[in-house]
């Protein structure tokens, strides 16, 4: 709780700091965000949605484009490979009890957000403006993997396989949708949904019907607030 | 007309060309052409002048108001135009690009409207009309935009089409199929299994084109594409340069060092005093006698700190004026990079981008070991004059020195026979290796009239290959012999290295004389026609003693003169090309046909007898009957068309037909070899060699490889701009190894040749999109998408089965015998030639059936020895080829599928962002980054219970950054600081070396979990089980002045 204390302080500070400026071209801005991971194809094989939280800086270089810079850090936990089953020489299905599946993933990244049309005046209270955001940038994923017992071996089912990650700053593009919308004249509330695809890999691990992943992509849908500064 | 005479016709048919056609583009330059108008009126202005600022070039516009300037060097320049009566316009930054038509058109306005000259930025545009081809230029500003490429290699290979670790691999091609030119004189990679020297260092570079498909008629003796440098000329003020950078000790590879590693298991003792402590007699000192005080003694047992190799880096280079009518221009690279010197892998050397070329050369010359840190120079010179505003003339010359290892059985600290050398010294008990390129060239270039020029090189190109450093012992007859070194006393580490006699003496020479006449015909035909000849000068050898016991000798000179390896062969190299570049109103069309061939020049012996008993022996070579040089011919058409599709986009075809001559190792190389010792022979070490495993092959046929592609580029938005070619391409033709066995009744031998018996089909995509530099970046994206198949056709050996007559006959099958000073003829008696024949006429009965058999149920034939091979007509059995077996479409080994690079610039001018007084902390920063990916190497798999599928390995990438901030700037003097990191994310990819299936069904990339050594020391592989190397930091610092 206490996180949530400080980065409400935050907000309260860059409200108050910044309720004289009025948004406009050449302003920059900071926002926090909380969005939701939703991984599709081989990534969603692997894991559910999941959160995942982030800051943003921003530039508002023409009345229609706000270029920003976005980070962001999240995790999968509890993958699907703590319930799938492998069939081992006897026939009979196992799952690993020991079986560990966790998936972080950060991004440091550059989003251009285009703006479609423009409800009310441009950095207004009470202005809206749909937009579609397109950006690039590096995502840090680490994938670790343990516990899992080793279909290949006779016997006991005892052993099993060495711990391992998957890990890479993939390179990755984003395209989306949302709307940014002004509650007063230097704050908005920015919504957001996105497809975002990674150029990395993931492993296969047949026995338990994963095939290698690649590359990796996912949807995010997510919330923030942003404060403009007047940059004139 | 006889192929001589032909030889003689087509330079005479080349200038009866010449002087009939009348205008054309150039390789090395381009062309600038344009429109006058009035501005008020809109009428063609005709008789302005249209002058290159700072030269006497110029061009007066017709009377239509065009004007047209041939030859132009690639660059940026300034244009005035200008007539009585009007106001100058001026044209600045007008780009011009080799190849390209540059398209200037000038409005000029009366002086009693506009009293000031007028001047204006010129735009080149961002999709050029007249690309016919995929061909992607690098101009000036393109390579300042990428300081973390530091040579050629890196530079291509970061554009479409070209795998990302081997600058002459485009598009699924091998490693020979691409040629490389340097100011127009080719390179040539096929007389020495494809080392491709890549020429100066990235400094000297003025522009950088990449063909990866659809090239035109006037580039010759390729398969895929070409890449053609063009290099700087002196300016009219002196300059200077300089760049040293440093690499900090660090290890050079993954995993644990290797005295510490697991790698070892129990071997190493290091809490063992006595084993600690154990000697070894390292030489016998400056007496040579064992025993004695002099002798060098050291510990057995040395751990090297290998990590602790600091890397150094200097370039340099100055240009200037001499004179009114000549400039200079001179630039050189020395590097001394660390590597991983306990590796004795070839993948580590296959992609290094510090080392740039050294590694390409690594790659090409078959992965030598290389030292702690390897010598590599490479530097240019360049002369050029200027007599007269329609001539240029230059001379230069480029030069390059690197050294290696010797390879040989522990001979050389290194990982090799499970890490038993790594407390050998350093250096090689094989001796080292030095290797220099050199070419020497001139050009003129004249302008005869205002629609035609020619340009004619001479060239001489030298790759010499030497042994140094050797210390071998000699034998009675002064020839070096291998001694094996010694062990510790565990008999396991190797503590003293084999001397392995193991050297390499070889000199290749290419005079290359080179013409190209073009000429505007008409307005809209500019034709070209030209002929390349080279003649070829080589020698090589290569003598291997791998142990006391065996020889193998490598050869390629006139064997008959053998020991005086000195005695070259001199094949000739021809080409003839005529194309005609047609502008239609925005579509342009290039149609032409080149001519290639390649005449051996060299009486070969006859390969259908060099396994009967009378001439299997080296020695007898010289009294063995011969056949006629041979020649290898090809006409190939090419065709490409563009056509706009709006202002911002175009679509071009190209289909053609590209021939290849084959590496000349593939045509004359020999190999012999011998176990056992032969002290008998006096006189030379291996003319009493008689087992011949590799044999010249004069029949071998140029490659022909039918390629088609269609492509567009496009300019989105902006600066923009993407692009997209899709391709197919078929090689037949490819070498690859056959066999020929010889069934006698004495013994059965066999023999490796080399067989134009191989075809490869690939295809693919190839996408970019590009950013110009505005708004302080830009950037280029590259993605290659290709799938290559190959697989044999026609035989993979041959079987002679001599019949009895043969044999019977004295003279053509008798033996050899040393007699105590010489090699006697050694005849079969009556009665054992009879049984020979019993022999061989039983051998028939039974091949009889055999073939009957045979007849049923494969595709069969009978070889006509005479015809294929001019055999004597009295060879009288039977040839028969067979054919093996293997999987048709079988993916290529090298066949990469997808494969992309990404670089991204940055560059601040000096007072940007906030600043304190005159510093700006953001200012002045140049950031490159350089991102790579390349998909794992085709494999079959089959899951369980299912049929096989075509799987791939997993990726890699990896990813390097530069970041430069100027310190003093002061015009075109300036001071850099830069920082620059390979392998960024010090990322850690595997091919997967162990058992693919337990990779896929387990995720395995270790030994499996009950493996006991893995259960013991940990993970024994690690040191070999990734790409690469870890991450890697240097500093450096830049001056200009």
């Amino acid at each position: 709780m206490k996180v949530f204390r400080v980065v409400g302080l935050l907000i309260l500070v860059l409200a108050v700091s910044t309720w004289p400026a009025v948004a406009q071209e050449g302003s920059w801005g900071v926002g926090v965000f909380a969005n939701y991971n939703v991984p599709v194809f081989g990534l969603g094989e692997w894991y559910d949605n999941d959160s995942k939280f982030g800051l943003n800086a921003a530039y508002v270089p023409a009345s229609n484009v706000t270029v920003e810079l976005e980070f962001h850090h999240g995790n999968f936990t509890d993958g699907s490979l703590l319930t799938r089953t492998f069939t081992w020489t006897d026939g009979q299905a196992y799952t690993s009890p020991n079986a560990s599946s966790n998936m972080s993933l950060n991004s440091l990244l550059v989003n251009a957000l285009v703006r479609l049309r423009q409800v009310g005046e441009p950095f207004a209270a009470s202005s809206f403006a749909p937009y579609v955001a397109v950006g690039g940038g590096f995502y840090r994923y680490r994938n670790d993997v343990s516990g899992l017992l080793w279909p290949g071996q006779t016997g006991d089912l005892v052993l099993e396989l060495e711990p391992f990650s998957d890990q890479r700053f993939a390179l990755g593009i984003n395209a989306g949708l949302g709307v940014e919308a002004f509650v007063i004249e230097n704050v908005a509330v920015d919504i957001r949904g996105r497809y975002n695809i990674m150029i990395g890999d993931l492993r296969g691990l047949e026995d338990w019907e994963l095939s290698e992943t690649f590359p990796l992509q996912m949807l995010d849908f997510g919330a923030g607030v942003k404060f403009y500064f007047s940059g004139k | 007309m006889n192929r001589w005479k032909l030889f003689v016709a087509l330079p005479v048919a080349v200038f009866l060309l010449a002087g009939l056609t009348a205008g054309v583009f150039a390789g090395q330059t381009g062309k600038l052409t344009g429109r006058v108008m009035d501005a008020a009126s809109g009428e063609p202005l005709p008789g302005v002048n249209v002058v290159i600022e700072g030269t006497r070039r110029g061009a007066q516009s017709d009377a239509d108001g065009y004007y047209l300037l041939l030859s132009v060097d690639p660059g940026n320049l300034t244009l005035v135009a200008s007539m009585v009566g009007y106001n100058a316009v001026t044209k600045t930054d007008v780009r011009i690009q080799a190849d390209f038509t540059t398209t200037v058109d000038f409005q000029l306005k009366e002086t009693a409207l506009e009293a000031e000259e007028l001047v204006v930025t010129a735009e080149r545009p961002p999709v050029e009309p007249d690309k016919t081809t995929s061909h992607y230029v690098m101009g000036v500003e393109q390579l300042e935009a990428l300081p973390m490429a530091r040579s050629v290699t890196d530079l291509v290979t970061l554009n479409p089409g070209v795998q990302l670790n081997n600058a002459n691999v485009i598009r699924g091609g091998d490693s020979r199929d691409a040629i490389l030119m340097v100011d127009g004189v080719v390179l040539p990679n096929n007389d020495g299994y494809g080392r491709q020297f890549t020429g100066p260092s990235k400094t000297a570079v003025q522009e950088i084109t990449v063909i990866s498909g659809g090239a035109s008629a006037e580039y010759g003796n390729l398969e895929s594409g070409a890449v053609s440098i063009i290099t700087k000329d002196g300016g009219r003020d002196f300059r200077g340069w300089g760049d040293f950078r440093y690499t900090p000790p660090s290890q050079k590879h993954w995993g644990a060092n290797l005295y510490e590693s697991a790698y070892h298991r129990d071997k190493l003792k290091w809490d063992d005093r006595e084993w600690r402590a154990e000697t070894v007699i390292l030489s016998d000192g400056e007496d040579g006698v064992p025993g004695t005080p002099d002798d060098e003694v050291g510990l057995a047992h040395r751990a090297v700190d290998y990590t602790d190799v600091k890397g150094s880096y200097i370039e340099g280079g100055i240009s200037g004026p001499l004179g009114d009518q000549a400039s200079f221009f001179a630039s050189a690279r020395y590097t001394r990079q660390p590597t991983d010197v306990l590796n004795t892998s070839v993948r580590n050397a296959t992609f290094d981008p510090s080392l740039g070329a050294t590694s390409l050369t690594s790659v090409m010359s078959g992965g030598f070991p290389t030292l702690e840190t390897p010598l590599d120079f490479r530097g240019n010179a360049k002369l050029t004059f200027r007599p007269g505003a329609d001539a240029k003339v230059s001379i230069g010359q480029i030069y390059s020195v690197a050294e290696y290892y010797n390879r040989g059985t522990n001979t050389q600290r290194d990982r090799a026979s499970n890490g038993q050398n790594v407390f050998l010294p350093e250096g090689s008990g094989a001796g080292g290796r030095k290797v220099s390129d050199r070419v020497t060239y001139a050009s003129l270039t004249h302008t005869v009239s205002p629609k035609t020029f020619y340009e004619a090189r001479v060239s001489f190109y030298t790759t010499l290959e030497d042994t140094q450093e050797t210390n071998w012992p000699k034998d009675s007859f002064g020839f070096p012999v291998t001694v094996f070194g010694e062990k510790d006393l565990d008999g396991w580490f190797n503590v003293k290295p084999s001397n392995v006699a193991n050297y390499t003496i070889a000199d290749r020479s290419r005079l290359n004389v080179k013409l190209d006449v073009s000429s505007q015909v008409t307005k809209g035909h500019f034709v070209k026609t030209g002929i390349d000849l080279t003649r070829f000068s080589i020698y090589y050898l290569n003598y291997n003693s791998p142990n006391p016991s065996q020889r193998i000798v490598d050869f390629i000179t006139h064997s008959g003169n053998l020991p005086d390896v000195k005695a070259p062969i001199n094949p000739i190299q021809i080409g003839f090309y005529l194309q005609d570049k047609m502008e239609f109103e925005g579509m342009v069309m290039n149609a032409g046909i080149r001519f290639d061939a390649l005449y051996t020049n060299h009486r070969f012996y006859n390969v259908s007898q060099l396994q009967t008993p009378q001439n299997r022996w080296l020695i007898k070579h010289v009294d063995m009957v011969t056949v006629d040089p041979q020649w290898a011919t090809q006409f190939s058409p090419r065709f490409g068309i563009s056509h706009p599709i709006t202002q911002r986009s175009a679509f071009h075809f190209t289909a053609g037909l590209y021939a290849k001559v084959p590496d000349l190792f593939e045509y004359f190389r020999e190999q012999w070899r011998a176990n056992g010792p032969d002290a008998h022979v006096a006189w030379d070490a291996f003319r009493g060699l008689h087992g011949q495993v590799r044999m010249a092959n004069p029949y071998v046929s140029l490659t022909r490889t039918r390629a088609y592609e269609a492509g567009a580029d496009w300019n989105f938005v902006a600066d923009y701009t993407a692009g997209m070619a899709a391709y197919y391409k078929s090689a037949i033709g490819k070498i690859s190894s056959g066999s020929r066995y010889w069934y006698e009744p004495q013994r059965t031998t066999w023999v490796w040749g080399r067989k134009p018996s191989t075809y490869q089909d690939m295809r693919g995509l190839e996408l970019h999109v590009r950013k110009g530099f505005s708004h302080y970046f830009s950037f280029n994206a590259a993605v290659n998408f290709g799938w290559a198949s190959t697989a044999r056709v026609g035989s993979n050996a041959t079987m002679f089965y001599p019949d009895s007559s043969y044999v019977m006959n004295p003279d053509q099958y008798h033996d050899w015998e040393w007699d105590g000073s010489s090699y006697v003829r050694k005849d079969f008696t009556l009665e054992e030639r009879m049984k020979l024949a019993t022999r061989v006429a039983s051998w028939w009965r039974g091949r009889a059936r055999g073939i009957t058999n045979s007849y049923q149920f494969v595709i069969f034939e009978f070889m006509d020895i005479q015809k294929a091979y001019d055999a004597p007509a009295n060879m009288n059995g039977v040839w028969q080829p067979t054919y093996g077996g293997g999987r048709l479409f079988n993916p290529k080994g090298s066949d990469l599928r997808v494969q992309s690079s990404l670089s991204l610039y940055l560059d601040t001018p000096m007072d940007f962002g906030p600043g304190l007084r005159q510093f700006h902390a953001v200012g002045g920063l140049r950031a490159n980054m350089v991102w790579r990916i390349q998909s794992g190497r085709p494999q079959w798999y089959t899951p369980p219970g299912k049929q096989p599928e075509l799987r791939h390995r997993p990726i890699r990438t990896w990813t390097d950054l530069q970041v430069e901030k100027t310190l003093v700037e002061g015009g075109h003097r300036n001071a850099v600081f830069y920082v620059e990191i390979f392998n960024l994310f010090n990322q850690q990819d595997s091919p997967v070396a162990g058992s693919y299936p337990d990779f896929v069904r387990w995720g395995l990339n270790l030994p499996r979990p009950n493996d006991q050594d893995y259960l013991t020391y940990g993970d024994y592989n690690e040191l070999t089980r990734y790409y690469g190397k870890p991450r890697e930091v240097g500093v450096g610092l830049k001056v200009n002045f």
